[in-house]
């Protein structure tokens, strides 16, 4: 039995992280569009799903943490692209686990002192994991960021400048054929959600020019044990797009989507780059960049593979009922903190497949309308008996849909945050972990049985497990691990800043041993001795129509 | 601090989208667990994980489940809706598809001739073809089996990617009748260069068979049309001129 207590300093921070989180998920989710799927029972599983997360999560968290702290976390997300991204890591460390909370209290089984040693855990964890993810850029919300994900460090997006090919109608529509299929493919895997895909961006390339990352996430055999054998040839876990565009407003947002305006973007695209990583890589490895045509074969050869995967995938959910769908469902959301597993070497397959019996006692409850409306009162409306902040609230985000002079009745007093009562000072008198007491039950569906899909091959659980101990990189050791680009700004003639770029270049066909004092004006040089355009050549180029 | 009441000081009530339902099954769960708290003479934070089914318990969901589907029928007069299929087949006891209740508007609402509209997601040139009504999963896997036939036109009641997604590069054009175009479908019609309107509306169910012509060489809509009323004109299907398909 934990003898945990909170401080009145950790109590603020706890409520103004859940105060971040109203803001952020409540312009997120009353912009985007309305979940929906003919396939899917979407709002049951989203809904129990939230709640699985907030029972699952924190001794998840600690488990993992024994081994990699959260700041190793958040290195590793910035050096290659992995599950564990913009979005899934929102969702792990705070969107699912706190609007579990949420749901529960406006339910009534749960009050917001409930667990607060986990709450504070949780919190604390996301805040360490995405101050260090977004370093160079300062930011734990891509939505204080106005919707901007800037994450990656020069040595990374000097290599994806360099290195991208000119796009010719061959290699856009290779692009677009594989971009396609690939998201298809990842909103079936993922039971109609986005969690398999997560962007970046935009970069800063000059004049119209943006540079921006779209990741196809968990492709291959995983932990999620629908995809055992139907995934067995796809060739890569993980795949990245580099895309560089002319005239693109691109927005990325908490969710990890990159909205583009125009729509269409594709028309505009400049440039394209492909890589693949893993929690066992530390930089994204080329993939098919051999040649611009090696290239375009490649996306033509794994956009067949993975088409080739839709329908048995297809066959496989349909072929499901109610119960399991909704299973498959909480499973493969929840399934977006998995990495953490698996970079610390504490990956337990059981785990993943299990459900909190205290979600399972909620499941007649959540009947699709009720997930739908429940949803809808805890992000849109801000009603319910437990609802209300107050009867002097004003919300920050529905009053700027406020309009004097129009008639309009001022928004609810009420919010998505459940702000902890500093009453806890008082007397302490609050549980501290939801795993006190806690049992699961496995899932009904149908159990994995496969390996599981690394670029250092299949890997049975103990392989991974065992690896993921072993696992080292320089990027994660003292000093390169403390060289972020406020400290190449003046330190770019270090030598140890020199051997760091070098080692990002080592893969680069273009930029290999340039070293760290490259700026982008030699990437345009670098370009034109090789015989390929500059950007904004290229730029001229598809605006003169061709 | 001990809750003395278990009820808030401030509460709204559910009376926004959805809340009749939320109310009702909230209520219940909430009196319910009130109810436990007292009648155990135990602390909440006693009950709250170790003593979980204490507080409220599975048998105890599942009987509240039950009142509120019979007081939601007395009160909507209806089943709860759908959005997926599965719902309706394993449970028709409780679900009727939400896509059953399909609105149709008054033709006046439209020009002359013209059938219905939607919001285009990008611009192509207009097409001309075969409507194939697609609503189940067992219609999309009579189509894997049997192939698209040429000239298809899929009407679509569901903005999800994952029910047609075996199919969807193989239509010449799409119909969606809800979502944006931002819905996961729309995303999609975008990737596979498939013409794409989204949230359409219609003055009457569109048939198997029927040719028509949907005006895809409209403006794309734009995303965020919904917060700056700036909406594009939408896109127009109409009967095609060369007549119903042989």
């Amino acid at each position: 039995m934990s003898e945990w207590r909170i401080s009145e300093e950790q109590l603020h921070l706890v409520n103004t992280a859940l105060a971040e989180h109203d803001d952020t998920i409540a312009r997120n989710l009353m912009t985007r569009t309305a979940q929906e799927s003919k396939l899917f029972p979407m709002l049951p599983y989203f809904m129990m799903s939230f709640m699985q997360a907030y029972y699952m999560y924190p001794d998840i968290i600690r488990k993992a943490s024994e081994h990699i702290s959260p700041e190793d976390v958040g290195h590793r997300m910035r050096n290659s692209s992995i599950q564990l991204g913009t979005l899934t890591s929102n969702m792990g460390g705070q969107l699912l686990y706190l609007q579990g909370r949420v749901e529960l209290i406006k339910l009534g089984v749960l009050r917001p002192e409930d667990n607060l040693e986990d709450l504070w855990y949780v919190t604390d964890w996301h805040e360490r994991v995405m101050s260090t993810y977004r370093r160079n850029e300062g930011h734990i919300w891509t939505d204080s960021a106005g919707d901007l994900s800037h994450v990656l460090d020069e040595r990374a997006l000097q290599v994806f400048e360099a290195d991208a090919y000119e796009v010719d109608d061959e290699l856009r529509a290779a692009v677009g054929r594989f971009s396609a299929v690939a998201s298809q493919y990842s909103f079936l895997v993922y039971c109609e959600s986005r969690v398999g895909m997560d962007s970046n961006g935009p970069y800063n390339l000059g004049a119209q020019r943006l540079l921006h990352l779209r990741n196809f996430l968990t492709l291959g055999e995983s932990g999620l044990p629908w995809m055992d054998d139907v995934a067995k040839d796809i060739p890569y876990q993980n795949l990245t797009l580099a895309l560089i565009t002319d005239d693109v407003r691109i927005e990325v947002t908490d969710f990890g989507t990159a909205y583009t305006v125009p729509e269409a973007y594709q028309e505009h695209i400049l440039g394209v780059g492909l890589y693949t990583s893993d929690i066992f890589s530390d930089r994204l490895i080329p993939v098919g960049m051999g040649s611009k045509k090696e290239l375009i074969d490649t996306l033509g050869e794994i956009a067949a593979t993975i088409k080739a995967a839709i329908t048995p995938l297809h066959r496989r959910f349909a072929a499901m009922g109610f119960d399991r769908m909704t299973e498959a469902g909480i499973l493969a959301y929840c399934y977006a903190l998995s990495d953490i597993s698996f970079m610390s070497g504490t990956y337990d397959q059981a785990e993943w497949e299990m459900i909190d019996d205290r979600v399972r006692r909620l499941w007649p409850l959540y009947n699709e309308e009720f997930g739908t409306a429940s949803f809808m009162s805890d992000y849109i409306t801000f009603d319910g008996l437990h609802g209300a902040a107050g009867e002097y609230l004003v919300h920050p985000y529905s009053y700027r849909q406020w309009r004097p002079g129009a008639d309009m009745e001022l928004p609810k007093s009420g919010r998505v945050a459940q702000l902890v009562p500093a009453f806890v000072l008082n007397d302490h008198d609050y549980s501290r972990r939801a795993s006190d007491g806690a049992t699961s039950t496995r899932s009904d569906l149908a159990r994995k049985t496969s390996t599981y899909q690394f670029l250092e091959g299949r890997l049975t659980q103990d392989e991974l497990n065992a690896k993921a101990r072993a696992y080292t990189s320089p990027l994660l050791q003292a000093p390169w691990r403390n060289f972020d680009d406020a400290s190449v700004k003046f330190g770019y003639g270090d030598p140890d800043v020199d051997a760091m770029y070098r080692y990002t270049q080592e893969t680069s066909r273009l930029l290999r041993d340039r070293g760290s004092t490259l700026v982008r004006a030699d990437i345009e040089r670098i370009r034109k001795e090789a015989g390929e355009p500059t950007w904004a050549e290229v730029s001229v180029k598809l605006r003169a129509g061709g | 601090m001990k809750y003395a009441t278990g009820k808030p000081k401030w509460s709204f009530p559910e009376d926004t989208i959805g809340g009749v339902l939320t109310g009702m099954t909230r209520r219940k769960v909430i009196d319910r667990v009130n109810a436990n708290l007292d009648r155990s003479g135990r602390a909440w934070a006693e009950l709250v994980n170790k003593s979980w089914s204490e507080l409220f318990s599975l048998p105890e969901s599942e009987k509240i489940a039950d009142e509120v589907f019979e007081e939601f029928q007395q009160v909507e007069g209806r089943k709860f809706y759908a959005g997926a299929e599965i719902s309706v087949l394993d449970k028709p006891h409780l679900y009727v598809l939400r896509s059953e209740g399909d609105v149709y508007y008054d033709a006046s609402e439209f020009p002359e001739g013209v059938i219905g509209d939607g919001d285009n997601v990008f611009r192509a040139d207009d097409v001309t073809g075969n409507v194939l009504v697609i609503r189940k999963v067992s219609d999309v896997n009579r189509l894997i089996d049997e192939g698209v036939p040429p000239d298809t036109i899929a009407v679509i009641d569901d903005s999800g990617g994952t029910l047609t997604a075996p199919l969807l590069p193989d239509f010449e054009a799409v119909i969606c009748l809800a979502g944006t175009v931002r819905s996961h479908l729309g995303i999609l019609g975008r990737e596979f260069g498939v013409p794409t309107l989204m949230a359409a509306r219609l003055s009457r169910p569109l048939v198997n068979g029927e040719r028509v012509t949907v005006q895809y060489s409209a403006a794309p809509q734009d995303a965020e049309a919904f917060l700056q009323e700036d909406r594009k004109p939408r896109a127009v299907i109409r009967p095609a001129e060369d007549g119903a398909a042989q």
